[in-house]
């Protein structure tokens, strides 16, 4: 007995080790994004420039201030809020495909940003400041709305995992035609607003809306995190863990709502980025396990980290280009997804 | 009031549908196992549900003395334990964790005496899978996925446990041997075992008592020589059968015709 507790307290230790690890990974991730770039500042440069901002150019201060810190900010946040979105989504709907794209939030966010890209609709008071958040408040709004209609069915006593995700699907099908159908009605210049926004980019972030986005993240994370010991009793199947004393039905609404907020407000200022919701989670389980104490931290981790680099190397792979992140975020997550199954496929884990 | 667990007038079943209807059992001391006969949709599994809270029912659940019935889930697990047939597969946990979850997931009745991992470890030897602790729930064979079901129902320590057809995937070695254990733990931790089980002879081997179901209304119960007769047998389960009850524990049973 002694030794097996033994043995346990080193496997927590090591989880805490690698969770260290991941975060010292999205850190660096995020300076290596950060002193990329076709401006042809080095490294040295870039991080003079943060410490002095007063004792560089205008030209290289707007570069770095106003360009590289909130796009790297961005992408950390992103990767970070999409990633834990989907940990949470996969354990409360116990679906390992779920993801926030599964269940129609990107879609409905790009139905909602066709409208006020290609039609100009928006929302009644959008005017001033909020003119240049019509598209991001748009999507935001039909993200959430997508994220309260899987609320109202998820309250319903019956409506079980498998409903959800199912009507998710049903959701994905239907906003993805009626973005199709916008697109089908709008100009050339629109079409090609619409494809890039879909495509998912960081060119939009700014400080306002990285403050924002890191705001959201900052006061759910803690929320998610406090559930982790009921998120880890539900893996253990729902009426198991009702006789363990977890409401399932409040513990999945309050999940959804957390992840509405995230999902919703990440996709609203990058467009659609798929995949980082899907594999940050999986390769935070396949290096830890689904002790959620230490799931939710890793994913949230790993999704920063996987970002970061997709966002660097969406600007090395064209030079002189900029890359749609979006696209980046697939190619070099799928490689590692694959690389990580087929190892642990190899360990008969 | 008196210690055990009291059911009177319980109602219980699907929106549109009661499956069983002002039941009532004979008072259960502690310490006691019970197992819950009966054809299919008989009533058994809703029962258990019901006991567990998983079921909204009408009636009264007294343990101890204790309205069970209405009580928020939270509270309810401070004493109640259910243990559903399996346990889902492709969960990334250690048998270990899977028993710390069940000790965490919610506050247990008796206080959170000591460490978590330590108590979760002293029920893995009790049910005797000491040895495979750090091994992945998933890599464990059927009978080993039981037991470690077992554990995590154990280590809150409940006062009332309630296992649907523990057995039914299990070979047979493993059956006694989750059944024998179930009874002695019983016994031990003054705990009321109820149990749905299928197994006639199973049941009459560690049951203190049986009570037997038909169409949601208690059709025999008490010791399970007085409650699993040929008459039972007939009117229950429409089968023709000779019983010998041959000692405590011991039936033997030859089927000969469907009725």
């Amino acid at each position: 007995m002694k030794a097996m507790l033994d043995d346990y307290r080193r496997t927590v230790r090591r989880r805490v080790m690698v969770i260290v690890l991941i975060a010292a990974i999205a850190v660096a991730a995020f300076v290596v994004d950060l002193v990329t770039g076709p401006s042809g500042m080095g490294a040295r440069d870039v991080l003079y420039g943060i410490a002095y901002p007063d004792r560089i150019t205008p030209g290289q201060r707007a570069i770095i201030w106003d360009v590289r810190l909130p796009y790297a900010m961005m992408a950390v946040m992103v990767g970070a809020s999409l990633s834990l979105a989907g940990a949470e989504m996969q354990t409360i709907l116990d679906n390992p495909m779920a993801s926030p794209f599964t269940l129609g939030v990107s879609s409905a966010a790009s139905f909602g940003a066709s409208l006020a890209i290609v039609l100009g609709i928006g929302l009644p008071f959008a005017g001033g400041w909020a003119a240049d958040w019509m598209v991001s408040l748009n999507a935001f709004l039909f993200a959430f709305l997508a994220m309260l209609l899987l609320q109202a069915v998820a309250r319903q006593r019956a409506a079980g995992a498998q409903t959800l995700v199912l009507l998710g699907i049903a959701l994905v099908f239907a906003f993805n035609a009626l973005t199709s159908l916008v697109q089908f009605l709008s100009s050339q210049e629109a079409l090609q607003q619409l494809v890039f926004w879909t495509m998912g980019s960081l060119s939009r972030a700014t400080w306002s809306n990285v403050s924002v986005l890191a705001l959201v993240l900052l006061v759910v994370a803690p929320f998610s995190l406090a559930s982790a010991k009921a998120l880890t009793a539900l893996r253990l199947g729902e009426d198991r863990a009702q006789s363990f004393g977890v409401d399932v039905g409040r513990l999945r609404f309050l999940s959804l709502f957390r992840i509405s907020l995230l999902a919703a407000t990440a996709v609203a200022f990058v467009g659609a980025i798929g995949f980082i919701g899907l594999v940050g989670p999986h390769i935070a389980r396949m290096l830890l396990g689904e002790d959620h104490r230490y799931l939710l931290p890793a994913s949230l981790f790993t999704g920063a980290a996987i970002m970061s680099v997709a966002s660097a190397l969406s600007k090395l792979l064209v030079p002189g280009v900029l890359m749609p992140v979006g696209i980046v975020t697939a190619m070099i997550g799928v490689p590692i997804f694959l690389f990580l199954i087929f190892r642990s496929g190899r360990q008969g884990a | 009031m008196s210690a055990g667990l009291h059911v009177t007038d319980l109602s219980a079943g699907y929106r549109d549908r009661a499956v069983i209807e002002h039941l009532s059992l004979p008072p259960i001391a502690r310490g006691e196992t019970v197992a819950l006969l009966g054809p299919n949709a008989a009533g058994k599994s809703t029962l258990l549900r019901a006991l567990a809270g998983l079921t909204p029912a009408r009636g009264s659940i007294r343990l101890d003395g204790d309205e069970l019935n209405g009580l928020p889930l939270a509270d309810r697990a401070k004493a109640v334990t259910y243990m559903p047939q399996t346990l889902p597969q492709g969960i990334a946990l250690t048998v270990l964790e899977t028993v710390i979850g069940a000790l965490e997931a919610s506050p247990t009745g008796q206080g959170h005496g000591g460490d978590a991992a330590e108590r979760a470890m002293a029920v893995l030897g009790r049910v005797g899978i000491e040895a495979l602790a750090m091994r992945g729930i998933d890599q464990l064979s059927g009978g080993q996925r039981q037991l470690a079901a077992l554990a995590q129902a154990l280590v809150r320590a409940p006062r009332l446990l309630l296992l649907d057809e523990p057995t039914s995937a299990l070979d047979l070695n493993h059956q006694v041997r989750v059944l024998d254990l179930v009874r002695s733990l019983a016994r031990e931790q003054d705990m009321i075992a109820v149990l749905v089980l299928h197994d006639l002879q199973a049941a009459a081997r560690i049951a203190d008592r049986v009570v037997v179901l038909s169409e949601g209304q208690v059709a025999a119960a008490g010791p399970p020589e007085e409650a699993i007769t040929p008459a039972v047998l007939a009117d229950v389960w429409r089968v023709r059968a000779r019983i010998d009850h041959c000692e405590r524990g011991s039936l033997r049973m030859v089927i000969d015709d469907i009725l």
